[in-house]
């Protein structure tokens, strides 16, 4: 039977199409497909979870932690409602649960960073062992031996090659509640970042500006994952660096 | 003012948001975006985007596609929320950029008899009109015009395929109405549950509004969902099986001159013909079964060759709905 298109359904198809291409040229331009946020774990790269993401929010609803949230639209329209990691009320021990409900293999075992959310990096303005001294909650809490040590000041050192990014230490992190409120000033003295973003590339402790304008702005190269240093919680209640692959065979 | 009709369909697809949202909070493992899991559309943009054919969400999909071939495309009447918003916030029944088409098929109705005549370029402006209207003198058997656009929804699709497989992320996401409703309820979520205000709260509703209110043939012309449940719907059509709204030859007046089955149709079509229109495009909402002025349309599963026959005996099957 012939099919007629109408000249309003043709105009109609017509300005969804160019909706589409513009939407699709803006999230080209802009790059934000590349945006550097903290990922759950099972996530390949930005660009990977932001292309095989469907949005159906099943990941926030697994995680028995509360601490995935999907991304704003006011600071991603590409990457809108793909999950993202936020410490405030808890931190990740790589239950894998939001991969498990994972239904489009965005979020998957297998990857080099299955086990990597990103790295901690020290707030210089914003921490209390930097500004003043005598805190060391967010080595004494960190579960990773070897990822927090103090340094000549009893200031926090953070070893990107211990580090997985489980963000404990930016639950803990008790600077916003020491501090007089500064807008200026982050709220944690530790924050973690995605290894893609520029924030992560900042050797030392930063400030809190750089922190801003770097924390999910990507890299050109992305630091390593870690290498070293054990998780002791999980379904497996250890997990090395080494053998992340093997040791989810079965999941 | 809401038919009784169109009431019952408010409340279902209410119903089914209601309960994604209770889902959502009773942490049942159905997030609020539980059933874009299902979508077609989906499916195929994420295969393009990400290179990759997300498998686990096959199953779902095909699930999807055999509830359409088996009911039809009730879903875009009884549970789209899109179709919900027309139903609270639209007129009577809204179709057309200038308005219900229906008027137009009465208005234009000589103008299309002319063009086809003259064989002019009018003719496809008025396509419908023009198809209605030999129908319309034909009586009872004749074929109805199609009107639902899969060309144009093919379009849209293969568009949104290729933009999202050129910059690699779900691209149709943003725009359609379906996901931006369920974008509204988890930004309200977000607002009155963790407190959390963002912008989504302001910019999808607004979007909806424009995408349906000032654009209202999306869902013949420009829905890619409505491409798979369309191709579902030829599926059926081609193999004549499935229940359809079915004029009564006996008791129906549409060679008196009435068609206001097909006026009140939102897919223009002639019920009062039995057609594989009907099959293909029917969406069940049911508004010819309570308008038609002698009550002579019901839900029935025949065959059209044999409706076809001057004097038919379909069997009669029950109701849906009342």
């Amino acid at each position: 039977m012939a099919e007629e298109i109408t000249r309003r359904g043709f105009l109609a198809a017509g300005a969804v199409g160019a909706a589409l291409v513009g939407v699709g040229g803006f999230g080209a331009v802009t790059g934000q497909a590349d945006q550097a946020f903290v990922r759950p774990p099972g996530t390949t790269s930005n660009v990977k979870l932001v292309a095989a993401c469907n949005r159906c929010d099943r990941c926030l609803q697994a995680c028995p932690y509360g601490i995935i949230t999907p991304a704003p639209l006011s600071e991603s329209i590409v990457a809108y409602g793909t999950p993202t990691l936020a410490f405030a009320n808890g931190f990740c021990d790589f239950c894998m649960k939001c991969v498990d409900a994972c239904p489009t293999g965005a979020l998957s075992y297998g990857g080099e960073a299955e086990r990597d959310l990103g790295v901690a990096v020290v707030v210089k303005d914003a921490c209390v062992a930097w500004d003043w001294a005598g805190c060391t909650v967010c080595k004494d809490e960190c579960p990773v031996e070897g990822a927090i040590t103090l340094d000549d000041h009893d200031r926090p050192v953070v070893h990107p090659d211990f580090c997985d990014g489980c963000g404990k230490c930016e639950q803990v992190c008790p600077s916003a509640s020491l501090r007089a409120y500064d807008a200026s000033v982050a709220e944690k003295g530790i924050v973690v970042v995605s290894r893609a973003s520029e924030a992560a590339q900042l050797l030392g402790a930063v400030m809190s500006a750089e922190l801003e304008a770097g924390r999910t702005a990507p890299a050109a190269q992305p630091v390593a994952p870690h290498s070293k240093g054990i998780h002791p919680d999980g379904p497996d209640n250890t997990r090395s660096a080494e053998g992340k692959g093997a040791l989810h065979e079965n999941a | 003012m809401k038919t009784r009709n169109k009431t019952i369909r408010i409340l279902v697809a209410t119903a089914v948001l209601v309960a994604a949202v209770v889902c959502a909070h009773l942490g049942g493992g159905a997030a609020i975006g539980t059933l874009c899991a299902l979508c077609p559309v989906g499916f195929t943009q994420i295969a393009a985007a990400s290179g990759s054919i997300p498998w686990q969400l096959l199953p779902g999909v095909l699930v999807v596609l055999v509830v359409v071939f088996l009911l039809g495309r009730a879903f875009c009447s009884w549970v789209c929320p899109s179709q919900l918003l027309k139903n609270i916030f639209g007129g009577h029944t809204p179709r057309g950029i200038l308005g219900r088409s229906g008027k137009d098929v009465e208005g234009e109705d000589a103008l299309a008899k002319a063009a086809i005549a003259e064989g002019s370029a009018d003719a496809n402006a008025s396509g419908s009109a023009a198809v209605a209207a030999p129908a319309k003198t034909a009586g009872c058997a004749s074929c109805a015009g199609e009107t639902v656009s899969l060309k144009t929804q093919g379009i849209v699709l293969a568009v949104l395929l290729v933009v999202s497989f050129a910059v690699k992320f779900p691209v149709f996401c943003l725009l359609c109405p379906i996901g931006l409703v369920f974008g509204t309820l988890w930004a309200l979520n977000r607002v009155f549950v963790l407190l959390q205000p963002g912008w989504e709260l302001i910019i999808f509703p607004l979007m909806l509004l424009a995408e349906l209110f000032l654009f209202k043939r999306w869902c013949s012309a420009v829905c890619p969902l409505g491409f798979f449940f369309g191709l579902m719907g030829k599926l059926r059509a081609k193999l004549g099986f499935g229940v359809r709204p079915q004029a009564n030859c006996a008791t129906c007046i549409s060679r008196e001159g009435c068609h206001t089955c097909s006026t009140v149709c939102p897919e223009d079509i002639n019920v009062a013909n039995p057609a594989k229109a009907t099959l293909e495009s029917c969406t069940f909402c049911l508004d010819c079964v309570e308008n038609c002025p002698t009550k002579s349309i019901s839900l029935k599963l025949t065959d059209p060759k044999q409706t076809s026959t001057p004097n038919p005996t379909p069997e009669e099957e029950p109701e849906l709905v009342a």
